[in-house]
């Protein structure tokens, strides 16, 4: 009886498809056009930069694309004082993929630890509150006091600007659980092992990929500034000894391919989101 | 028992409550939510727990579950004594609680995934139990695309999926329209003619109660303890036309009867307290 009913509402989609079929000149869908407008928009500045860098500006500050990509394939093929620029990207993700897996097991760690346990999360909040508000990059010198001129301390610098954006959203996701659905686990009798496995993380994962987004966006900072302190290769050593040698045309190769890595890493993790969260697309008709 | 998994549908057994009380410290003084209870239910008894707002139908219910410890008593099921919630249990909430990050197929295996079942096994079962309950086109669905109705028969295929020996339904029934809940109501009493499975089931509605079960038990408010305990002696199976029989009738004034005054004082004690 109430089936049929439900099911009429199921079929309730054709007559949007109608909708659709009747407007036949509206090729795009609203979000294919913004993506095209903005893709129309990225290479219309990058004309507009060409034309003013080969006319108007002064390349010594900026110089136009062409110039740019010309130096970005001297560089992969020989590069500055023996290292091609494909091994400063492999020495900066290294470096990059380390701090972030040690940020993600040491930042994943405390904050379930801190959403689980009220002790643990009275004794840490106020260090993590602190530590949190500071800008932990200022304390990269000590680190490189620390650890030296090295992969070492290129690996730590980034682990500490990544953990604190993943400490706190692990534990804000940890502690946001819905206890009903908890308390419908515990009722089959769920272990607390299982608990965390099936409902504690699933709900979690929102708040996780945007612990991720943002530890990512800090490490590239991270990675940029510590080797600017000194290292053997990497994109922020690139980005220096550009500068110390007045080749902007090499220090916009450094800048475009860390917005490059910046803007992939986000992407990525905008479209896992939607692939996570395809379910919660489903509540938002009700 | 159990053709999935030997560890699930395990024996079961006739459940005994003996001076059951609980008291809950939530702000300046202790609640007594039940208060010395005494029940034996046999195995395989469909039982009606009715009783004003308040009267700890509900903490009893998840007593038995061992979602809860007891201040004081015991409880026993086939001389076993309940410490955790366990296979042999399987509790239906009065809100669905679906996962809604999972399909519904997903959903229903949720109890059989944490009792080690395979995946395939249990999704194998899940499909069979939602072709019963008139959601098989919905398997792949999540929660959040089907109506209150349907996620709550969902949430009965879920309970049902570990072949439990004692059912406890918690007002499952409450927020659905009147044809979708006699719909369940006699779903749930053919399953219960297949399985012989002891139901404990809390209900406002006192035919309901009288509709379904074996003996309806009605409890006391603040305080909870039971005030009465009624047979009913119906004949069964039980179709919906026996609800405009005379005996049918004389049951539920019975029923009503102890209920009533229970309902009153329970709100005197609301107007004094406020809305709990």
């Amino acid at each position: 009886m109430s089936s049929t009913q439900l099911d009429d509402d199921e079929t309730g989609l054709v007559p949007i498809r109608g909708l659709e079929g009747g407007s036949r000149k509206r090729i795009l869908t609203p979000s294919k056009r913004s993506a095209v407008i903005g893709i129309c928009s990225i290479v219309g500045v990058f004309i507009l930069w060409q034309v003013l860098g080969m006319f108007v500006l002064n390349p010594l500050f900026l110089p136009p694309p062409t110039a740019i990509w010309d130096r970005f394939i001297e560089l992969i093929h020989t590069g500055v004082r023996g290292v091609t620029l494909g091994q400063d990207i492999i020495a900066s993700s290294q470096a990059y993929f380390a701090g972030l897996a040690l940020a993600i097991v040491i930042g994943g760690a405390v904050g379930i630890a801190m959403a689980a346990s009220r002790v643990i999360r009275d004794i840490l909040d106020p260090w993590v509150a602190v530590l949190n508000a500071t800008p932990t990059i200022a304390l990269a010198p000590i680190f490189i006091l620390v650890f030296g001129l090295g992969v070492t301390s290129k690996i730590a610098v980034c682990a500490l600007v990544m953990v604190f954006p993943i400490l706190v959203n692990t534990y804000s996701g940890f502690s946001n659980t819905d206890a009903s659905l908890v308390e419908a686990a515990k009722s089959f009798g769920a272990s607390n092992r299982q608990i965390y496995a099936k409902v504690k993380l699933p709900m979690a994962i929102p708040y996780l990929i945007a612990a991720l987004r943002l530890a990512a966006a800090h490490g590239l900072v991270g990675i940029v500034i510590s080797e600017l302190f000194g290292a053997n290769a990497g994109i922020g050593l690139l980005i220096l000894n550009s500068a110390n040698t007045f080749d902007s045309r090499g220090l916009f190769v450094g800048i475009i391919i860390l917005g490059a890595a910046g803007t992939i890493i986000t992407y990525g993790l905008l479209a896992l989101e939607r692939h996570l969260g395809r379910w919660r697309r489903s509540e938002n008709g009700e | 028992m159990s053709q999935i998994n030997p560890a699930l549908g395990a024996p079961g057994g006739d459940l005994v409550v003996r001076r059951l009380t609980k008291v809950f410290q939530t702000g300046d003084e202790p609640v007594v939510a039940l208060d010395g209870i005494d029940l034996e239910v046999p195995e395989g008894q469909f039982v009606g727990l009715v009783g004003a707002s308040g009267s700890g139908k509900s903490t009893f219910l998840r007593l038995v579950d061992g979602l809860t410890a007891p201040t004081e008593g015991s409880i026993t099921i086939g001389g076993e004594p309940v410490t955790r919630p366990g296979a042999d249990r399987g509790f239906v909430f009065q809100q669905d609680r679906m996962l809604p990050w999972r399909t519904v197929v997903d959903n229903v295996i949720l109890g059989l995934e944490i009792n080690g079942v395979k995946k395939k096994v249990a999704r194998a079962k899940a499909r069979e139990l939602l072709q019963i309950v008139g959601l098989g086109k919905f398997e792949q669905s999540f929660p959040g695309e089907l109506s209150g109705g349907m996620r709550q028969r969902a949430n009965l295929a879920r309970a049902y999926a570990i072949e439990p020996r004692i059912l406890l339904m918690d007002e499952p029934y409450a927020a659905l329209d009147g044809q979708t809940r006699e719909m369940m109501q006699s779903w749930l009493l053919d399953m219960w003619q297949e399985r012989q499975a002891t139901v404990l089931f809390v209900t406002h509605q006192i035919d309901e109660a009288v509709y379904l079960a074996d003996r309806v038990v009605v409890f006391t408010s603040r305080p909870g303890r039971i005030k009465a305990d009624i047979t009913i002696d119906l004949p069964r199976p039980r179709t919906l036309e026996i609800k405009r029989t005379q005996a049918f009738a004389d049951y539920v004034n019975e029923v009503w009867a102890h209920i009533e005054e229970e309902v009153k004082e329970s709100m005197r004690l609301e107007m004094e307290h406020g809305h709990s």
